[in-house]
């Protein structure tokens, strides 16, 4: 008889599983006027607030999504990692839930709560998670959005994110994306003061017919990101291609 | 290395790829219906990190499924999804099967509970008459005597105003135009960029350059146009311009989208739900929209018949169309694609006088109605010097050039 441990990697494998039950139970089961979708993106790393959360080794993300006609949506996405012998290994998932209001005005209201949670192959080498609650405004192009979590990777650390986002389009199928967010820690359980960090992205995308081609410049300050026994550039130039299906 | 050389695969694919045509390929819009399905408000997706967050592919992903399940429940084709959040509908665009119209398509479909309705690709028709080749001049502008139109650029010229031109397409490094045209897009469905005659004379009327030695002079010369190629010329000598709805509805959400003060629609043709909804939109956002009165129609036509569009036409009218604006229209001398001028006739080059006159007034009074004044307490023949007047420093007057250019210095 052979135990099994069950470490992060495994819970997370079990996460994923019970996300795709759930994507295909919602797909199937889905009020005709909902709308659904999914895609799937390869990128050559995954950055989050200007940090690698995949030592800037490529991941493949398989997205999903629900939108309710009445404003609900609720999202998913299962996230594998490349490790560095070339082996696949799941890296995250993020659940996402929420009710969005379009205003008469045009301005859309938007309020969620997200979780994820990252395995012991993500950056900092132990599995962790968040759990953010979001409220937003969006208008034409344009949205911002404020974030507050309670555990923010470290169980009793509260911490703060706000950010903007913008985009156009300078000619058909083109899209210029740019994002500047700050993130402040708010209390931590050893009450270690932690700096307010800045982070930003500006990126393009292409869309050719099923397939989006993105490439984003992402950065971030103070200080420098930190994996695989060093220290590196919170600079980095991501690329990715998805496929909607 | 493996990674920087995909990045520079993408990077190359993006770029050598050439645009997939706008909308529905080349089939006749008699086949196609438009179906509009609400839109779920946008929101927060944290996969879309690196697409722009608020719709992305994901949107897009379940905008084209849910389509393709409409198309394949009622046997149509699906050609394409064109997303209208600031109405709160999605549009796309079906291709009815042979055997069946485009109106009986469309009427099933309004039918079906998912569908917030559905209208087939209409036809409208520019408001030009003939053309002939003439020697410009300013003083053969009828606007010159009849607007005192120099008198006026004395008081504002249109200086930071915003006119979207929807029409057949514009000759943007025309003489007479060139640094005139903020965009110039296209969007007729597979049909290429090309300069035609009555979106030039029509984008001439408004804004030509004054005082530059070379033809006529614009209403509003200081204003900048949105080139928006909705409509095309017919092949042939003396064609009609002819535009579809699905081009106009796109031409109308990019100039709402693109705050435009002032919107030239120098055209008619049936009723749509989606463009009176594009136009109640661009109305409440602020800007004037502008249309030719069409006297063959019923009510004038549409979008003549919309609440609060201004309709114009070349020529008195009967006492019964009473809230229908006169302003110069015959033997207009304007802009003619190959760097020529050319004499127009027709209730389109009114219409573009009063969108230059409406660009004169709001660079006066940004936030202000368009109030026009005229010889009717509604429509009839436009009094341009008092309607500028009235909006330079509120005197509610019938002014002459004189006393227009005394009102500038009061004010």
């Amino acid at each position: 008889m052979t135990a099994t441990a069950v470490g992060p990697a495994s819970r997370l494998r079990g996460s994923c599983t019970s996300l795709f039950v759930a994507a295909a139970f919602l797909c199937c089961a889905a009020p005709a006027h909902a709308e659904v979708g999914t895609t799937v993106s390869i990128y050559s790393d995954l950055r989050f607030r200007g940090y690698s959360l995949s030592e800037g080794r490529p991941v493949g993300i398989f997205d999903f999504a629900y939108d309710d006609p009445s404003g609900l949506y609720a999202g998913a996405s299962a996230i594998g990692v490349l490790r560095s012998g070339g082996d696949p290994a799941p890296l995250g998932v993020q659940l996402t839930g929420g009710y969005a209001k379009r205003l008469q005005s045009g301005t859309t209201l938007d309020f969620g709560i997200t979780h994820s949670s990252y395995s012991h192959y993500s950056s900092g080498g132990r599995g962790s998670s968040y759990t953010e609650l979001y409220a937003g405004i969006a208008r034409g192009r344009v949205s911002s959005r404020i974030s507050l979590s309670p555990h923010y990777f470290e169980s009793g650390r509260w911490s703060a994110y706000a950010e903007v986002n913008g985009s156009i389009s300078p000619a058909r199928k083109w899209s210029i994306d740019g994002h500047v967010g700050v993130h402040v820690p708010l209390r931590t359980p050893s009450n270690e003061r932690y700096r307010a960090e800045m982070d930003w992205r500006l990126g393009a995308s292409r869309e050719l017919g099923r397939l989006s081609l993105h490439a984003a410049w992402s950065d971030g300050t103070p200080g420098y990101d930190f994996y695989r026994g060093r220290r590196h550039s919170r600079s980095a130039l991501v690329v990715g291609a998805t496929w909607i299906f | 290395m493996i990674w920087r050389r995909l990045s520079l695969a993408i990077a190359a694919l993006a770029l050598a790829v050439p645009a997939f045509a706008q909308g529905a390929p080349n089939l006749p819009p008699d086949r196609q219906i438009l179906v509009m399905v609400r839109h779920p408000p946008e929101h927060f997706r944290p996969g879309g990190a690196y697409g722009g967050d608020y719709g992305d592919d994901l949107a897009r992903s379940a905008r084209e499924r849910l389509a393709r399940g409409i198309a394949r429940e009622h046997r149509l084709t699906f050609v394409d999804s064109w997303p209208m959040p600031m109405i709160g509908v999605d549009c796309f665009i079906m291709a009815v099967p042979g055997g069946q119209t485009a109106a009986a398509a469309a009427q099933e479909l309004s039918r079906d509970a998912k569908v917030a309705w559905a209208e087939p690709v209409e036809l409208y028709q520019a408001q030009g008459g003939s053309a002939s080749h003439n020697d410009p001049l300013y003083a053969a502008q009828p606007a010159a005597k009849a607007w005192d139109l120099a008198d006026l650029h004395r008081v504002a010229t249109g200086k930071g105003i915003k006119v979207a031109v929807i029409d057949s397409g514009i000759q943007a490094n025309h003489p007479d135009l060139a640094g005139q045209l903020l965009v110039n897009r296209n969007f007729v469905a597979g049909q290429s960029e090309v300069a035609e005659a009555h979106g030039t004379g029509v984008a001439g009327v408004i804004a030509a350059k004054s005082d530059n030695g070379l033809g006529i002079a614009g209403v509003a010369p200081g204003a900048r146009l949105l080139g928006l190629r909705a409509c095309w010329q017919k092949s042939g000598s003396g064609a009609p311009t002819v535009c579809d709805g699905l081009s106009l509805a796109k031409a109308l959400y990019f100039a709402v989208q693109g705050k435009a003060d002032v919107i030239n629609l120098s055209l008619s043709g049936p009723d749509s739900r989606l463009l009176r909804t594009l136009i109640d939109a661009a109305l409440q956002r602020g800007s004037v929209v502008v249309t030719a009165y069409d006297r063959s129609e019923r009510d004038g036509g549409f979008p003549a018949s919309v609440d609060g569009v201004i309709a114009v036409s070349d020529r008195s009218l009967a006492a019964t169309s009473a809230d229908v604006y006169i302003a110069p229209g015959r033997d207009v001398p304007t802009t003619e694609p190959g760097g020529r001028w050319f004499l127009v006739n027709g209730s389109s080059f009114s219409a573009a006088h009063v969108s230059g006159l409406a660009a004169l007034v709001r660079q006066r009074r940004p936030s202000a109605n368009l109030t026009l004044v005229s010889d009717r307490r509604e429509g009839g023949t436009i009094d341009a010097c008092a309607t500028l007047a009235r909006a330079a420093n509120g005197c509610d007057c019938n002014c002459g050039g004189a006393r227009l250019a005394a009102a500038r210095f009061v004010h």
